[in-house]
């Protein structure tokens, strides 16, 4: 087996927050889901009349 | 099929083994055999990921269900993005940083072995049973639809699969999957562009998408909150979400495509691809069924997709038989009639055609009702549908030659995507969660290796086998999915015990997974709430219990 990584223990999520690049990424793929989501609302609104 | 589709067929299947024999020379040793050394890049593991979800019955089966229900199913994909967010933050750098090779051999190193060895036990069961279902399911249509031998066409797409999955690992597993997507989408366009082309003159994409419209085919979004309603926008958001954390990132199946990845950022965007991609490819595909909905507007569809059922029931009693294929044929005929009024007439002032159309469509859907219920009361099989029939026989009868061939290889590439991935995970945990951690500590990289392979072969062999018996027993693939929802939340519940509640045990760890999973039995006996459902209340009772027993009786870590 290998060696036990430090912090694998009890490694909480505090020790693993992501950085800002990666919380832009995160906010982005959100925007873009909430974005999918409305537009195939509208989608089925506009065409089911 | 043409001769021509029989070619293409064949030489999807001669180049996918050859591919996987040439990719056998990849990074040696246990970590290259599989974990590709931990080299692959982001866009091939992302797309290796789709291709594992996306199995053969997902092709079939959600073009089947926009046929006959629209495309309410794509709620179901809208946890999808937020679940991999939240595993990008978490699970992936946790696992990666712990260079494990399965997600189990992590549950060692935070609470002990026989949580390790009990997760990846019910692992093994499952998805061992499962994968037989994978294979099991498109080979039963395919047989039934291509007149192919059922347990031929089994033993193709498994001993196949299991062939370049035991010689190339993962990496096999990975590129082949990336091609097998590249042939998916091909077979898809080519579809799109087919039914379009095949629409009557004058029948636009907009018509196409009004007609569907007016038969409720398009109703994407429900937001009614009713806990034994399957498909709401509440349902996908949350029960899904819970379902989504636990394949992608406690399903050693998953865990293994973005542990192959170069880097930890490599692999979280590897999962962010499916974030973005997946709910517009599902509905692509969604699509499809409802413009094969469309198609049929206009072309006299069968009176029960699965042709051979129906005609047994013909024989058993023809004069039902006739009486229904001739008033859904007057019902069809009406309905058609209809459906070219409404596009004909103005858009600002169409509201008599669109009612017209409307109850012509529910008076030949509640036909098309009635001719599957009298199959099902002939045949005595109260398990039929023909869902699962729309899309290979609307392709196999209306098709042209060539595209024909490429959605057949699709189909089995969606299959066979699938069962390399499973079979690929399984021999990793056979392997590393129990024939090194229990038999052989002190065993060699070659060892492991050959183990591995060994244990490819074996499981590809068993799942054989299991689709085998899978085909004839309807109550098993029903066990087999029972059995996996049963498993899912509360193993999710374990991993959340693991990585965000500091004060987790190994007795908190071990028994909150068994309590998770009494739980869902209890519900799934005792109340109706949907099968999604089933994830939430495993998963938030095994992280109580587990608390709760880490407390009272912490164990030994």
């Amino acid at each position: 087996m290998a060696d036990q990584p430090q912090g694998t223990r009890h490694p909480g999520i505090d020790s693993n927050l992501p950085s800002k690049k990666w919380r832009l990424i995160y906010t982005g793929v959100t925007i873009f889901t909430a974005i999918s989501i409305l537009l195939l609302f509208l989608f089925s609104r506009h065409y089911s009349g | 099929m043409h001769p021509l589709d029989w070619l293409i067929v064949s030489l999807y299947l001669v180049y996918v083994i050859w591919n996987g024999i040439k990719l056998s020379r990849g990074p040696g040793g246990a970590e290259g055999f599989f974990l590709a050394g931990r080299s692959l890049p982001w866009w091939a593991v992302g797309l290796s990921v789709m291709a594992t979800q996306m199995s053969a019955i997902t092709l079939i089966g959600t073009t089947g269900q926009a046929y006959t229900d629209g495309m309410r199913f794509i709620q179901f994909y809208f946890g999808l993005p937020l679940a991999m967010i939240i595993l990008c933050a978490t699970a992936v750098p946790f696992f990666y940083r712990a260079r494990v090779f399965t997600a189990y051999e992590y549950l060692e190193r935070r609470f002990d072995a026989r949580t390790r060895t009990l997760t990846s036990f019910f692992f093994l069961v499952s998805r061992g049973l499962g994968v037989g279902v994978i294979i099991a399911a498109p080979s039963v249509i395919l047989s039934i639809v291509l007149g192919w031998d059922e347990v031929i066409t089994i033993f193709v797409i498994g001993l196949s699969t299991t062939a370049y999955t035991m010689l190339g690992g993962v990496q096999a597993v990975t590129w082949t999957d990336v091609k097998q997507m590249v042939i998916i989408f091909a077979g898809l366009s080519f579809c799109v562009y087919e039914i379009l082309s095949s629409l009557p003159p004058g029948v636009s994409l907009s018509d196409s998408l009004h007609l569907a419209g007016a038969a409720g085919k398009l109703q994407t979004i429900d937001f009614t909150f009713d806990l034994n309603e399957r498909y709401t926008i509440w349902s996908g958001m949350i029960a899904a979400l819970f379902l989504f954390l636990s394949y992608f990132g406690c399903d050693q199946s998953q865990v293994q495509r973005y542990l192959s990845a170069r880097s930890v950022d490599e692999g979280r965007t590897s999962l962010l691809m499916s974030a973005f991609l997946k709910i517009p490819i599902q509905f692509l595909i969604l699509l499809i069924g409802v413009l094969i909905f469309v198609f049929y507007q206009f072309q006299t569809p069968p009176m029960i997709f699965n042709e051979v059922d129906a005609a047994r029931a013909a024989v058993l009693q023809p004069a039902e038989h006739q009486r229904l294929t001739n008033e859904m044929t007057d019902l069809h005929e009406n309905r058609r009639i209809a459906a070219i009024n409404l596009i004909e007439a103005p858009a600002d002032g169409n509201s008599a055609q669109r009612a017209a159309y409307v109850d012509s469509d529910i008076a030949y859907l509640d036909k098309r009702r009635e001719a599957t219920e009298f199959v099902r009361e002939t045949n005595a099989d109260r398990n039929f549908s023909d869902v699962n029939y729309v899309f290979p026989v609307f392709v196999i009868q209306n098709m042209p030659i060539g595209v024909v061939g490429l959605i057949i290889a699709a189909i089995l590439a969606a299959a066979m995507s699938s069962v390399a991935a499973e079979l690929n995970s399984l021999a990793t945990a056979s392997t590393m969660d129990f024939y090194r951690r229990h038999f052989r500590s002190n065993s060699t990289e070659q060892g492991l290796v050959t183990f591995g392979r060994f244990a490819t072969l074996a499981w590809g062999l068993f799942a054989c086998i299991v689709a085998t018996f899978a085909t004839n027993l309807g109550s098993l693939i029903e066990v087999v999915n029972t059995f996996g929802s049963f498993f899912y939340g509360s193993l999710l519940g374990v991993f959340v015990l693991a990585f965000a509640v500091p004060g987790a045990r190994s007795n908190g760890a071990f028994y909150g997974l068994l309590f998770g999973m009494v739980s869902v039995w209890i519900a799934n006996t005792y109340t109706d709430i949907a099968f999604l459902w089933f994830n939430v209340v495993g998963c938030l009772v095994t992280v109580a219990a587990g608390y709760v027993i880490s407390v009272v009786h912490p164990g030994a870590k």
